[in-house]
């Protein structure tokens, strides 16, 4: 067998999902913060060392497949990233620390606090994206902290994507893409929650303006990355993330202006290229999910969390778009393996194994118990 | 005055802010003011469990009755409307989320509730010595990490260990509770959403 042989059937896997072309239901590993645990590196040392903790990612996949049967994919490329580099580039809020502000073995968590002022949309407007985010970055991180992170990450990512290519394991989204994802998540981030719900509610017009001038900048990022990126089938999908965009938390008429638009142009720009945009949707998606059907079938994974009805996504869109979800956190942390293999498998049972990638909701808890997982694959494994 | 709780319920920002200081200028009670913004509150709260209203319109609404209450203070003179109960809340230790445990103060507050709130990343000893103080006979536990489950376990924990746990009620809220959480911590029941939290301490009284 080739050194790529395994990665390449599963790499045909993971597209003949996408295409709901599938016959069996496809195990997905997704969890950050599990993997370094159960490889036993506490959080303060997977921040402190994420190469070794992207290492540590393909170590727990490869002992879960032993245990559970086959895993060939993972939802994002472990990288060796710093977390909260990458958060913060996410939402430019602060980011705490495990070792550092937060406990050795505590999850990094969001500082919710107001880093922009009202008036510096007009600086956003008027200056442009990039000094804008400029004058923003250094005021959520330490920037020595956020150079050496990126170095770290420059220097390792090729040999870990290698690693995960040798080893069979297909990361089904890519940190090669770059896409221009949704303006709200990061202005809300820098504004705070609730100034920013606010701001929808007293001046929606220009949060239209900004996040006009957020997309066209990131927008022309994106088609760098997937110009590069577009003739190598490897790399499958980028990913567009909500969450404070969720259909749960916006009134449509915010929605309808401030999130749609463009997570459709976000999507559409990636599938100009050729790639297939996974959406990872966090919070409850059920008023708005059928809005993803002006996507073209068998071209989106939607990444739900538990929140959103997974059975009334595929009522609403049919058979051919792709799920990936949702084992519920609380069931992962608390629960028991026979509660986990009766919930995926009636999960299963209901929305065929076509188009289906059995994962996580959202990403696996720190304290899921090792045997859940087990059970969560061993049941998408055994399913007949 | 009952255009006051429709231009709440409606969320009618501006407009609000004009009556309630025409009708202040007037002589008119604040107390009935605050009491009608209460009743918006209440509007607002059957918007939202009918699915007519999202969490956003619900921070809108939370912060149109602060405002509100703003303006109100120097004309209440230390008066305020009827308390139901007090009600102790906070985010558990380890867990700094503040945006739901907020969100729940305002609609406890605007429901007729006294909230002592703790703050974020509380230890269990602090939610302990709020009830001893206070007397509240309701404890509400904001947590958004699965990873602090045994947070709010030892929360409750403690609060059994101080003798109080035949007195006081409790109730927890945030993205990943659910009667198995509720199960594993030895809380009495979750509140899925900020609004179901007013509901929910009402029915434990």
């Amino acid at each position: 067998m080739g050194t790529y042989d395994k990665f390449n059937a599963n790499l045909e896997t993971v597209y003949q999902t996408i295409h709901c072309e599938n016959e069996r239901p496809v195990p997905c590993y997704m969890g950050i913060a599990p993997a370094p645990i159960q490889m036993e590196m506490t959080l303060a040392e997977y921040i402190a060392d994420p190469v070794k903790g992207a290492y540590a990612q393909y170590d727990y996949v490869m002992r879960l497949s032993e245990e559970a049967g086959p895993i060939g994919c993972i939802d994002n490329d472990p990288m060796g990233f710093n977390m909260v580099s990458y958060l913060t580039l996410l939402w430019l809020s602060k980011i705490q620390r495990p070792g550092i502000e937060l406990s050795d073995t505590s999850l990094w968590q969001v500082l919710e606090t107001k880093i922009m002022e009202k008036d510096e949309y007009d600086v956003l407007i008027n200056q442009g994206y990039e000094t804008w985010f400029n004058s923003l970055l250094p005021k959520v991180i330490d920037m020595e902290y956020f150079g050496k992170t990126m170095q770290v990450y420059g220097r390792n990512v090729n040999a870990i994507r290698d690693k995960g290519r040798e080893l069979g394991i297909v990361s089904i989204n890519s940190p090669d893409i770059l896409p221009a994802n949704i303006p709200f998540e990061i202005l809300c981030g820098v504004r705070s929650m609730s100034a920013f719900y606010m701001d929808c509610y007293k001046i929606p017009d220009k949060l239209v303006e900004a996040s006009d001038v957020i997309f066209e900048a990131n927008k022309a990022s994106a088609q760098k990355t997937l110009e590069a990126a577009k003739d190598d089938r490897s790399i499958v999908s980028g990913w567009i993330g909500g969450w404070r965009t969720a259909s749960a938390m916006l009134s449509p008429k915010i929605w309808d202006r401030l999130v749609w638009p463009y997570i459709k142009a976000s999507g559409d720009q990636m599938l100009s290229y050729g790639k297939n945009p996974t959406f990872h949707l966090d919070q409850c998606w059920n008023r708005d999910i059928g809005r993803f059907a002006e996507f073209p079938e068998k071209s989106i994974i939607l990444n739900l969390d538990g929140m959103t009805d997974m059975r009334e996504a595929r009522k609403k869109l049919g058979e051919n778009y792709c799920l990936m979800g949702d084992v519920p956190a609380p069931l992962l942390a608390t629960g028991t393996p026979e509660e986990v293999r009766d919930y995926v498998t009636k999960l299963i049972d209901d929305l065929g194994p076509k188009g289906l990638f059995v994962t996580a909701g959202c990403d696996a808890p720190g304290n899921t118990k090792h045997e859940n997982m087990v059970a969560m694959f061993k049941a998408t494994n055994d399913w007949k | 005055m009952t255009k006051i709780s429709e231009l709440l319920a409606n969320l009618e920002m501006d407009e609000l802010m004009e009556v309630v200081q025409k009708e202040l200028v007037a002589g008119t009670d604040p107390v009935g003011i605050l009491k009608e913004c209460e009743a918006g509150m209440v509007m607002v709260g059957e918007k939202f469990s009918s699915g007519d209203y999202f969490v956003s319109d619900l921070m809108m609404s939370g912060e149109m009755f602060k405002e509100v209450g703003e303006m109100l203070v120097p004309y209440l003179d230390g008066k305020t409307g009827d308390v139901l109960a007090k009600v102790v809340l906070g985010t558990v230790e380890g867990d700094i989320h503040d945006i739901g445990k907020d969100l729940v103060y305002v609609m406890l507050k605007s429901g007729g509730f006294e909230v002592i709130d703790v703050g974020v990343d509380a230890k269990p000893e602090v939610f302990v010595k709020a009830l001893k103080e206070s007397g509240a006979p309701i404890l509400a536990l904001s947590c958004l990490l699965t990873t602090c489950y045994d947070s709010i376990k030892n929360t409750i924990e403690a609060v059994s260990e101080a003798g109080l746990r035949d007195q006081v009620k409790i109730v927890i809220g945030g993205g990943p509770t659910d009667e198995s959480v509720v199960n594993y911590t030895g809380a009495d029941t979750f509140g899925q959403d900020a609004q179901s939290a007013v509901r929910i301490c009402k029915e434990m009284l």
